[in-house]
């Protein structure tokens, strides 16, 4: 338990202590939130339809998470961290996914205020603004789960493959597209019903609407927590399927 | 005039030769290659396919021009990747000092380090920008024939951002940065379909960046319910200014280029 706690606060330190690549990626993400949030709210006075989703609010917490999720800084550190981790006396996913879910974690903490923070001085303030951030506290344990075991997966087929960028791009523009990354889900329509039934959705859309209102669009709150912990048992199993296979042809030191 | 002719005629070897060579060197890694296709078109059918859900519900009749506005898009940017995927690397190759190879040889340096790589994985996006304005075609004749004279302008907009960026990296440390944040901007504007939704205010951000020429007038050219000619002058006189912009680009690159130092030098120095 002292290894593992050791490892969290080590990469909690890690995130507040070199801040460079989050701040970077504060510079653009601006751009992309003001792109999709206009793009939304345009089309729909276009079409005469009210605007009353906050769209600003709603792209910060959707595109924070696509920027945390399976992170290339976290899988580069599990990934030449393996053969030290096959060693120690703890199972490599309980310690890797603590690496994982520290990191995730703070990143989101930090993003998320800093979010929050940008659009106060923006002058962009909702009456429940504290609330909004309350609730990302609340639902960033949940995220941070997820995002460790599909770290654990990526960074097993990248040590049986050798590469697994082009399967996170996929992964990423997968919750960028479907998962309500490039606008909310929320017209009716037999598409947006096909996308509200895929995991990616339950990631990113339905948070980040539980973020904004207090509960999940569409189904009860039970029901999306059932669902998520679901999609965490499959991944719970499938990073353990893809451990045992990396793990029985890896060679120690390249076999040399 | 016959010195010139030898000239045109000894460039045109050489980039034929390393273009060759290095699609030739990518394609050598066939899974890696076959891999970055699928994945492209994987990703790039994700994206259309959520753009063209949103556009049909709430802006049907900013479709068909969304559709040929990427395809010259994919199109310029496919053909920057193929023939000249050094210049997108430009700034990292300077940053790392590979660029001091292009130094030594009877070349610019700057069309030397252009050709200096070439990405097999970019045929997917020249392969899809067709597609899309064969759709247009299927829709409008005259649009996909204006999506087709769009190319050259957003060619010659894409490759001046790269050459930009270069120079910011010539200029100061970590320069790449500010280069890939244009290109970022100029991209994200141009691959949603932000001339579609974008009013008021936020229509600036489209006319005061390169997206000028890479999203609204290719938009607004196909959106035009007037005869061909009037688009097609519009975007040649916009293609004639993206080719100065790409002059002007060049020229700042090799004032910075004059003035820079390199690691060489520095390591000398020291």
């Amino acid at each position: 338990m002292g290894a593992i706690k050791t490892i969290i606060v080590h990469e909690v330190k890690d995130v507040f202590c070199h801040p460079t690549p989050i701040l970077m990626r504060c510079l653009t993400m601006p751009i992309y939130v003001v792109t999709l949030a206009s793009i939304w709210n345009g089309l729909r006075s276009k079409a005469g339809l009210p605007i009353t989703f906050p769209t600003l609010i709603y792209f910060v917490l959707t595109q924070t998470m696509l920027d945390s999720f399976v992170s290339r800084f976290s899988l580069s550190s599990l990934v030449i961290n393996f053969e030290a981790a096959l060693t120690r006396p703890i199972p490599w996913s309980i310690q890797s996914g603590a690496q994982a879910f520290a990191r995730t974690s703070a990143q989101l903490f930090f993003m998320g205020i800093l979010g929050q923070g940008v659009l106060a001085l923006c002058g962009y303030t909702t009456e429940n603004n504290f609330l909004i951030l309350l609730r990302w506290f609340t639902v960033i344990p949940f995220i941070a789960f997820v995002d460790s075991l599909l770290t654990l997966i990526f960074t097993c087929i990248f040590l049986k493959i050798g590469k697994s960028d082009g399967l996170r791009f996929i992964l990423s523009k997968s919750m960028l597209a479907l998962g309500g990354g490039l606008y909310p889900l929320l017209q009716a329509g037999t598409w947006n019903q096909l996308l509200l039934q895929l995991p990616f959705a339950d990631l990113i859309f339905q948070t980040a609407h539980f973020c904004l209102f207090g509960k999940p669009y569409g189904i009860s709150l039970g029901i999306w927590i059932f669902r998520i912990c679901s999609w965490s048992l499959v991944l719970i199993l499938l990073s353990q399927i893809i451990f045992n296979s990396t793990r029985k042809n890896f060679l120690m030191g390249n076999g040399g | 005039m016959q010195k010139k002719i030898i000239i045109i005629k000894r460039w045109w070897i050489f980039i034929s030769i390393a273009l060759g060579r290095t699609l030739r060197a990518d394609w050598s890694l066939l899974s890696n290659a076959l891999m970055g296709l699928l994945t492209m078109t994987i990703v790039h059918g994700l994206q259309l396919s959520a753009t063209w859900a949103l556009l049909s519900q709430l802006s049907p009749e900013s479709l068909f021009p969304y559709l040929g506005q990427q395809g010259a898009l994919l199109v310029a940017w496919g053909f920057i990747g193929i023939a000249a995927d050094g210049l997108r690397r430009l700034p990292l190759t300077i940053e790392n000092g590979e660029f001091e190879s292009c130094l030594g040889a009877p070349l610019p340096p700057l069309l030397l380090a252009a050709l200096s790589a070439s990405s097999v994985i970019s045929f997917t996006d020249l392969l899809l920008g067709m597609i899309l304005i064969i759709l247009t075609a299927q829709l409008n004749i005259n649009a996909a024939l204006i999506a087709l004279i769009c190319i050259p302008m957003e060619f010659f907009v894409f490759t001046s951002l790269f050459i930009l960026g270069g120079a910011a990296s010539l200029r100061m440390r970590r320069g790449g940065a500010v280069g890939d944040f244009l290109v970022f901007t100029t991209l994200t504007l141009s691959s949603f379909p932000s001339v579609a939704g974008f009013q008021g205010k936020s229509r600036l951000l489209l006319f005061l960046s390169p997206a000028l020429f890479t999203a609204y007038l290719p938009f607004q050219s196909l959106n035009a319910k007037v005869n061909l000619i009037t688009p097609t002058i519009v975007i040649l006189i916009a293609t004639f200014v993206a080719i100065l912009f790409m002059f002007f680009s060049i020229h700042i690159f090799s004032l910075a280029l004059k003035k820079a130092e390199f690691s060489s030098l520095v390591r000398m120095r020291h």
